[in-house]
């Protein structure tokens, strides 16, 4: 993987997303009048240094290397946290497995979006057995609309088909 | 005093409150003996869950799961070597090693009521605290509430060790999206883009939700394969044995307990230095130092009691200052706000028999979770072997479907999913979620008291130097991060001396 300034760009997306949150944040900020943009813009420029900091420090440059081991020494241990050695491409996925549930249920609703998600992962993604997956995705919503809709009784959001 | 310590109590034995605790208590353990999972997956879950409880009830329910958790997590630590929560990790060194010597109901005999004793012991120091604390809360004014929002934050991302610049990075993003919403100063509306649902800024719980519940099944989801593969030590003898050595070891639990007291106090510092400070402690003071790591019983309860003795002591920060000391705490705090409470000083005032109703709650929890545990070693050693395939789905479901039924608003869902993937990039990138969700609670405190301030002082920072306790409060401030730069500017220094002798000397 190439490498800039010592390490390879996906050490540097972090600091990169924080910096561009921070630069539209900053200018969203300044459209507010006095005392309404006074706290954030001020949190924003402190934001803009420490992630100025944080990107430089992820670089393998002396300086990068002298604020890493003065304001953040733990990160001198190599390799990423918590031990997660996975390729990106696993990682994305597990993340848009997540944002998929989220835009299942916001387009059919609670009580179709639970199975078919439940059932879906197992079987397709984890590669379970047919019964399992559908037992498990059964006892899920089963348990769900026990739990929040009698015991609690809570609405349930029925999709965007039949709410608007 | 005792008439309040007293309908805390009595309350605590209405039938609705008893229940709610002893489900907590069942769920903090199951929740507790899960890796990854811990108090804080709990709360976050059973949150929405509490949503049109009466406070007092949602109360017991959280001092039930909070009181259990470390019960739950010692039963793994010490039968699989997989601690259940971080704290309980200190109980491996010499719980795994007498498991494997076929006395693993014996470490889980004294774990248990040292966990018990720890509690209570934890409780006691809670009760005695609580009024001094009232009145220490009463001296505080704007600035010093400014103060103490900015060096609950300092003080947070400075204990994460050796990580203050990402932790300040977390806690200045959490700050950034705490001002998301209508401005309690000024009133404007900002950064909502004119969605609606925005006006009432980034909702805590949902958001909190997808930190730590959504967060931590995308790393399971990830890291694959079931919490724990070795079933084979799952063997339970000597388990009556076990609770008399706690008692053979009393210097041992009340140390322990009193090092958890103190050092759940401090926000940011948190169970796993209590518990392995207390085990570093107690093998100082063993006159058999060599024999801890190799199944020492002691080296089970020192740690144990450390841990529930600090539960009691992490409220003190949260109620009286509403600066949570560590992520359950953070996610306690925004079950308190969902039920009314603002945590601050006229908690400490208006609240006093919920207070007391959750200190309660919290060593009943300990006591109970101490005996059912026992009786739940087994089936609760053998959830871990769970698959994530099918624990994945089973909480991301209930998750997700929690945090819409906060408020009913299916935002709520599209919020946590985002926020489950910004939690899981912070795990990947090692910046800290606590500091995020602290500076998410703080924000608007901290802005306005800011703004309070500078109106009674005309605009003049010199009012946070100007009263005793602001003076105190910007002096720690000040230190808190200096310190690590300075240690380490002389670590270097001292590093590079040694270069240059051994350099000459070669």
């Amino acid at each position: 993987m190439k490498k800039y300034f010592g390490s390879p760009l996906i050490e540097y997306l972090p600091a990169l997303g924080f910096l561009a949150f921070t630069i539209i944040y900053l200018g969203l900020a300044y459209s507010y009048e006095g005392d309404a943009r006074a706290f954030p813009s001020g949190v924003a420029w402190v934001m803009l240094v420490l992630t100025l900091l944080d990107l430089v420090s992820r670089s393998k440059t002396n300086m990068g290397v002298l604020i890493l081991r003065l304001l953040n020494p733990a990160g001198q241990e190599d390799g990423p946290a918590r031990g997660i050695k996975v390729p990106a491409a696993k990682q994305i996925i597990a993340i848009l497995w997540i944002f998929g549930f989220a835009v299942l249920l916001f387009v059919t609703g609670i009580l179709p979006a639970v199975p078919i998600y439940a059932f879906v992962s197992m079987r397709f993604r984890s590669k379970l057995s047919f019964m399992l997956s559908a037992s498990v995705a059964t006892l899920i919503t089963l348990a769900i609309y026990l739990l929040f809709g009698l015991a609690l009784r809570i609405n349930f959001y029925q999709g965007i088909f039949f709410e608007y | 005093m005792l008439d309040i310590w007293l309908s805390g109590f009595l309350g605590l034995l209405e039938p609705t409150a008893l229940s709610f605790l002893i489900i907590g208590m069942f769920v903090g353990l199951i929740f507790g003996a899960i890796p990854g999972l811990g108090g804080t997956t709990a709360l976050a879950l059973l949150i929405p869950m509490t949503y049109g409880m009466e406070p007092f009830a949602a109360l017991a329910l959280a001092g039930g799961v909070m009181g259990a958790v470390p019960m739950g997590g010692s039963i793994t630590a010490i039968l699989l070597n997989t601690p259940g929560t971080a704290p309980n990790a200190a109980a491996c060194l010499d719980g795994y090693p007498l498991a494997q010597q076929g006395k693993g109901g014996l470490a889980i005999g004294a774990s248990a009521s040292a966990n018990a004793l720890g509690g209570i012991i934890g409780t006691i120091s809670v009760l005695l605290v609580i009024p001094i604390a009232r009145e220490i809360v009463l001296i505080f004014g704007p600035p010093e509430f400014f103060l103490l929002a900015v060096l609950g934050l300092v003080v947070v991302s400075t204990t994460s060790r050796g990580k203050m610049l990402r932790s300040l990075l977390a806690g200045a993003f959490g700050l950034m999206l705490a001002f998301v919403g209508y401005s309690n100063v000024s009133g404007v509306e900002r950064f909502t883009f004119g969605n609606t649902y925005l006006w009432d800024g980034v909702h805590l719980v949902p958001a909190l939700i997808g930190l730590f519940a959504i967060a931590e099944m995308i790393h399971l989801s990830v890291k694959g394969g079931s919490v724990s593969n070795d079933s084979k030590n799952v063997k339970i003898i000597g388990m009556r044995q076990g609770m008399m050595e706690t008692f053979n070891h009393m210097g041992t639990v009340v140390r322990g307990s009193l090092v958890g007291t103190i050092v759940g106090a401090i926000p940011g510092v948190g169970g796993t230095v209590a518990s392995f400070m207390s085990y570093s402690m107690t093998m100082q003071a063993s006159k058999d130092p060599d024999s801890f790591g190799k199944g020492n019983i002691q080296g089970v309860i020192a740690p144990e009691a450390a841990i529930n003795a600090k539960d009691g002591s992490m409220l003190i920060p949260t109620l009286a200052f509403g600066i949570p000391g560590s992520a359950e705490m953070a996610v306690f705090l925004g079950l308190l706000v969902l039920h009314g409470m603002q945590p601050g000083p006229l908690m400490l005032i208006e609240h006093q028999v919920e207070i007391y109703g959750l200190i309660w709650a919290l060593t009943a929890s300990c006591v109970m979770a101490a005996f059912v545990g026992l009786l739940l070693v087994r089936p609760l050693a053998m959830v871990t072997l769970l698959d994530v395939k099918i624990l994945v789905p089973i909480v991301v479901s209930v998750a997700m479907i929690g945090s819409y039924a906060v408020d009913l608003a299916i935002e709520n869902v599209i919020l946590t999913a985002i926020m489950g993937g910004i939690g899981y990039m912070m795990i990947r990138y090692d910046y800290s979620r606590l500091v995020l969700v602290v500076a998410l609670v703080l924000g608007p405190t901290a802005e306005r008291s800011y703004f309070q301030s500078m109106l009674i002082s005309d605009g003049s920072w010199s009012i946070f130097f100007e009263r005793i306790p602001s003076l105190i409060l910007s002096v720690i401030t000040i230190l808190l991060i200096v310190y690590p730069i300075v240690s380490a500017l002389l670590g270097r220094g001292k590093k590079q001396e040694g270069t240059g002798a051994s350099g000459g000397g070669s």
